[in-house]
């Protein structure tokens, strides 16, 4: 059966039986009719009445025949094939990766190193070049009746034109103008975007070209999502697009619970991108050999280090190449808009495929903190800076109260232990920096500072210390109260929750006896705090068993996130306060060693702790920057001063005291600065790209082969693609010849009823 | 329609209520086969010039009124003198002529397309009747044969006037039969052989008025039989009664069209089989034409809504000639 370019008008066969429908409908029993002699018509119906019946007969078959085909004519049937002599209309989309990694240098042009594309530059002799090069190659084969659609899915994925157009000077000049991504490549949100479209178009021929340096890591990300696309879809029996299911497998792999996990495995072998058949995909590489890349993975400020008591900065480096980098220089300089000034530098040796950590010690500061390290040259100049802010390293300050009396009959000797390992497992606080604390800190607030405060089982507050909380949850300060042995419900009601909330603890119940427990489980499944999980509605948050709860009340403010299984509070949220009606010490539960506790404590204490300071340490490119400064510190209307020195609006949402800015996507790595209406600089962020992009492996055939299924055709990276793409079009449509026949039919139908034939 | 038909019908006469009765739509609303023949023939006369009755007898027998037409040769002056009246003499019978009429009575006859008209039958019965009481007004001596495919009634011809009573009623029971009651069994028509049963049993030179839609079989039987009686030196008038559907085939919507005479079905589509059918038809009425022509027959094609007196003039005209 031929493909019809227009399926809708199939539904028009339908109506080719209206003739027989009007046939039956008009056939009435024929009336007895009384006659002297029917001699005469004895003879003339005889003869006649065959032909008449035949003539009726043919008249109804050329009415269906000429309605059906008229339908097949307009749902534009086609025969694909070499065979054809004739091109078939065609509908092109191109999916162009303009990911940084295409930043790398052209490898047909040895010797030339890239220009640097976040200045600028334009991209010849990048692969970006190369890719553009291969792009124009196909847009040059269009046809008159040819269209075409691009994207380019450098997040954020970009697709000029909702509908394929034919106009290839105007795709022309929007490839040329498409810059270098700063962000990885998304195939997948681009094929969400553009198989719609392709899917619409009405031709003969639909093809996707996937013009790209086919990361290794992209492909197995994309293969991973196909597998957990396949175990969500086997879960939930539902179809994901592949975007969504992209960011399902990445959550997924980091956070799989050991229970909710099981649909890992049973994609094996899924392939990635389930295309039409009607629709035939290109591979195009860019490049295929290896090119070597360092890669400056990450940086942070560290105070405290450093020989001259400015600080040091802390570069992670990554070597992606098979050769021993030696002698390579990191330098730290200020990045302050263009008086760029040496802070500091230091040698560094990496071994084939090796990380490093490299120490500057800093000469100086710049005033306003911004600082931006230098990589030496390479192939891929890109991935060779980073940048930084002085006095915020990122990591959200968490003060993790414990004690506060006896805890009769404790097993566990540190209160603390499992959060505070949970929220700083290496020490260095690059998330979360933990300060741990008795209760009397909370006395005096000059002794601390902190994003977020934990109370992990504390017994007994001093009225000073809550007044203190209240106080610090105003300023916009988040509070965690988890309860444990050393609680008291009835003090808590009058002394700690009384104060600050309007929830209240009832009774503690027990779950005594073998097998008798009860299970978390989040009922406001879009909250930050749960984002991320891969839950339904009515499914725990983990398998684990809580055998000692608090039952609680509350109030009008409070609202309910999660329950106990048997519908008692589990976790109640109010007005910056967060309560865990259970322990998290392992004491009262086993939730603390389940594979689910680290990102619940993580999307929690982050969630709380959104609720102050800023977010200065270093972003990846691709997200809003965001700020809570006090109403105070800054005047009238505040923008955002992006690394190009271009200006953006800023948000402010006003609180209390505080308010909060937020700034657009950012698209490039560097400084940002947020300036107010007087001109006064009230923010600095550091944004640097994600180090992933920076391995510039390219991934095998069978992974390819996996990813896009065994109908991908694999072009050569040097080859010209026309001769291939010219064959594949070959075909015809059917619509042509159908209508002369539906004409030819008309008149013999005309001719008929008008009994100039068989008459 | 019938009113409209009727008051063309008399507006075409010019002459009044009698000649109304020559209208078949006038005359289908009577029963009275009597009155009907009497009337119709009445109103013919009114729109003769002359009288008709005049020459056919010597012997007087008794004077009647003068009659508007009566030729003024034949008033009885002696009596005018004494009475102041005008009066005709009238002569024994000596009748010189004798007259069968020849009734097709086959189920065919039956047919009637127009709810408001006559049958076939009940308007040549109608005529038959009219022509009768001519015949017997003038002293023809007057026979009836009815027949559709065997005889059914044979009545000798007789000039009296009781005689007229016994035609009527033969007359009448054949004009009671109609579509809506179901026949024993259905007539056919086999004119040949009725003519010729006649032919065999008439030998004096006389007149034969023949009444049928000529539905038969065999046409050449037909005239076959007509030529006998021309054989016998029988003057011949035959009626062709038609009904206008029967001729024209007006018909336009498909339908089971049902012999009269055989019960026979037949699905007929109209459009399809009109031309062809008048086609036939006008080929056997050229058929009978030529063939009455060459034989010296009085043809007349008549269809059921004609007013009589055309056919009564016909009748008229072979009379005188047989005089």
């Amino acid at each position: 059966m031929p493909p019809f370019l227009n399926n809708a008008f199939l539904i028009g066969l339908v109506a080719a039986a209206l003739p027989i429908l009007i046939h039956l409908f008009n056939r009435r029993p024929a009336q007895q009719v009384v006659f002297p002699s029917i001699e005469y018509l004895r003879e003339i119906t005889l003869k006649r009445v065959r032909r008449v019946r035949l003539r009726e007969f043919l008249l109804l078959a050329l009415r269906v025949l000429i309605i059906g085909l008229f339908a097949l004519a307009m749902a534009r049937p086609a025969i694909q094939g070499a065979s054809r002599v004739a091109r078939g209309s065609s509908t092109v989309a191109i999916l162009l990766d303009n990911s940084w990694s295409l930043n790398a240098a052209d490898p047909t042009r040895s010797g030339d190193l890239p220009i640097d594309a976040s200045s600028g530059g334009n991209d010849d002799g990048t692969c970006l070049g190369l890719a553009k090069q291969r792009a124009e190659e196909v847009l040059d084969l269009m046809g008159e009746e040819d269209k075409a659609v691009l994207a380019f899915f450098g997040r954020p994925v970009v697709v000029p034109f909702q509908t394929p157009t034919a106009n290839a000077n105007l795709l022309r000049q929007e490839l040329r103008k498409a810059p270098l991504s700063a962000g990885r490549a998304d195939l997948g949100a681009a094929i969400d975007q553009v198989l719609p479209i392709v899917r619409a178009a009405h031709t003969l021929n639909k093809e996707i070209f996937v013009i790209s340096d086919f990361q290794q890591q992209d492909l197995e990300e994309w293969a991973n999502a196909a597998r957990e696309r396949g175990a969500v879809a086997l879960r939930s029996g539902e179809h994901r697009p592949f975007g969504s299911a992209l960011g399902a497998a990445v959550i997924g792999t980091a956070w799989a619970d050991s229970t909710t996990g099981e649909g890992a495995a049973t994609g094996e072998g899924t392939r990635g991108f389930e295309l039409p058949d009607d629709i035939r995909i290109y591979l195009v590489p860019v490049r295929e050999t290896k090119v070597s890349n360092v890669t400056l993975q990450s940086v942070r400020y560290d105070a405290t280090g450093g020989a001259s008591g400015h600080g040091r900065v802390l570069a992670t480096v990554v070597n992606h190449g098979e050769e021993p980098v030696t002698e390579r220089i990191v330098r730290a300089v200020a990045a302050d808009g263009g008086s760029s000034s040496d802070l500091g530098d230091a040698g560094l040796s990496l071994p084939p495929l090796g990380q490093s950590e490299v120490e500057i010690s800093l000469a100086s500061v710049p005033a306003d903190g911004a600082i931006e390290v230098r990589l030496g040259a390479d192939l891929c100049e890109y991935d060779n800076r980073a940048y930084l802010v002085t006095g915020n390293s990122g990591a959200r300050k968490v003060l993790l109260i414990t004690g506060g009396g006896e805890v009769p009959g404790s097993t566990s000797s540190d209160d603390g232990l499992f959060i505070r390992t949970a929220l700083d497992p290496t020490g260095r606080g690059e998330i979360f920096q933990v300060q741990s604390a008795r209760t009397e800190i909370l006395t005096d607030p000059a002794g601390w500072t902190a994003d977020v405060v934990i109370l992990a089982n504390v017994g007994r507050l001093s009225e000073q210390a809550v007044e203190n909380l209240g106080r610090f949850r105003g300023q916009g300060g988040g509070i965690l109260i988890t309860l444990g042995q050393r609680v008291d419900p009835r003090y808590y009601n009058t002394e700690v929750l009384g104060k600050l909330s309007s929830i209240s603890l009832l009774n503690i119940l027990a779950d005594e006896g073998e097998g008798t427990y009860r299970s978390f489980r989040p009922t406001v499944l879009g909250h930050p705090v749960f984002s991320g999980f891969q839950l339904g509605p009515g499914q725990d948050l983990s398998s684990s068993r809580f055998r000692k709860i608090v039952e609680c009340r509350i109030g009008s403010g409070a609202r309910v996130l999660a329950d106990w299984s048997g519908s008692l509070p589990a976790l109640v949220e109010d007005n910056g306060l967060m309560l865990f009606t259970s322990s998290l010490d392992g004491d009262w539960n086993d939730f603390v060693t389940s594979a689910s506790f680290l990102p619940f404590i993580h999307q929690a204490t982050g969630y709380l702790a959104h609720r102050t300071g800023d977010d200065r340490g270093p972003q990846a490119v691709g997200s809003p920057l965001e700020a809570t400064l006090s109403l105070e510190s800054f005047q009238g209307q505040v923008t955002c001063v992006d690394p190009t020195g271009g200006n953006s609006p800023v948000s402010i949402a006003p609180t209390d005291r505080t308010a909060r800015l937020r700034s657009e996507r950012t698209t490039l790595p560097g400084i940002y600065r947020f300036v107010d209406g007087a001109g006064k600089r009230v923010a600095t962020f550091a944004v640097n790209l994600d180090g992933k992009e920076g391995n510039l492996a390219i991934a095998s055939k069978e992974l390819q082969t996996r990813v896009f299924g065994r109908g991908a055709q694999f072009l050569a990276a040097g080859q010209r693609i026309t001769r291939e793409l010219l064959e594949g079009r070959y075909g015809q449509e059917l619509w042509r010849p159908l209508l002369i026949a539906v004409l030819i039919l008309l008149v013999v139908e005309s001719l008929l009823a008008r009994g100039k034939l068989l008459t | 329609m019938s009113q409209k038909s009727g008051a063309s019908g008399a507006q075409r006469s010019g002459k009044g209520g009698e000649r109304a009765f020559l209208d078949p739509a006038v005359v289908g609303k009577l029963q009275r086969l009597d009155l009907i023949a009497r009337l119709v023939a009445e109103g013919f006369l009114t729109g003769l010039h002359k009288s008709p009755y005049h020459g056919f007898s010597v012997e007087f027998a008794e004077h009647r009124q003068y009659m508007p037409g009566d030729p003024i040769r034949f008033v009885d002056w002696k009596l005018y003198a004494k009475s102041d009246r005008y009066y005709i003499k009238e002569y024994e019978e000596e009748t010189n002529l004798r007259a069968y009429i020849l009734l097709d009575t086959s189920s065919s006859m039956l047919f009637q397309s127009d709810p408001e008209g006559l049958s076939k039958l009940r308007y040549s019965v109608s005529l038959a009747a009219a022509m009768a009481y001519l015949m017997i007004q003038q002293q023809d001596a007057v026979g009836l044969l009815t027949f559709s495919d065997k005889i059914h009634k044979l009545v000798p011809a007789r000039s009296t006037g009781p005689h007229l009573r016994v035609l009527f009623r033969e007359m009448e029971l054949e004009a009671r039969r109609s579509l809506q009651e179901k026949e024993e069994e259905p007539r056919g028509t086999r004119i040949g052989r009725s003519l010729d049963f006649l032919a065999d049993r008439i030998h004096r030179r006389g007149l034969v008025i023949i009444l049928s839609d000529f539905w038969d079989q065999n046409d050449a039987e037909v005239v076959r039989a007509l030529k006998h009686f021309r054989h016998r030196r029988h003057e011949v008038v035959v009626f062709h009664i038609q009904d206008p559907a029967e001729a024209e085939f007006p018909y336009k919507e498909e339908g089971i069209f049902v012999d009269l005479e055989t019960g026979e079905k037949l699905n007929v589509l109209p459009w399809e089989a009109a031309k062809e059918y008048r086609k036939r038809m006008d080929e056997r009425i050229a058929f009978y034409k030529r063939a009455a022509a060459e034989n010296n027959i009085s043809y007349e094609r008549v269809l059921t809504r004609t007013t009589y007196d055309l056919a009564l003039l016909r009748y008229l005209e072979k009379r005188q000639r047989l005089h």
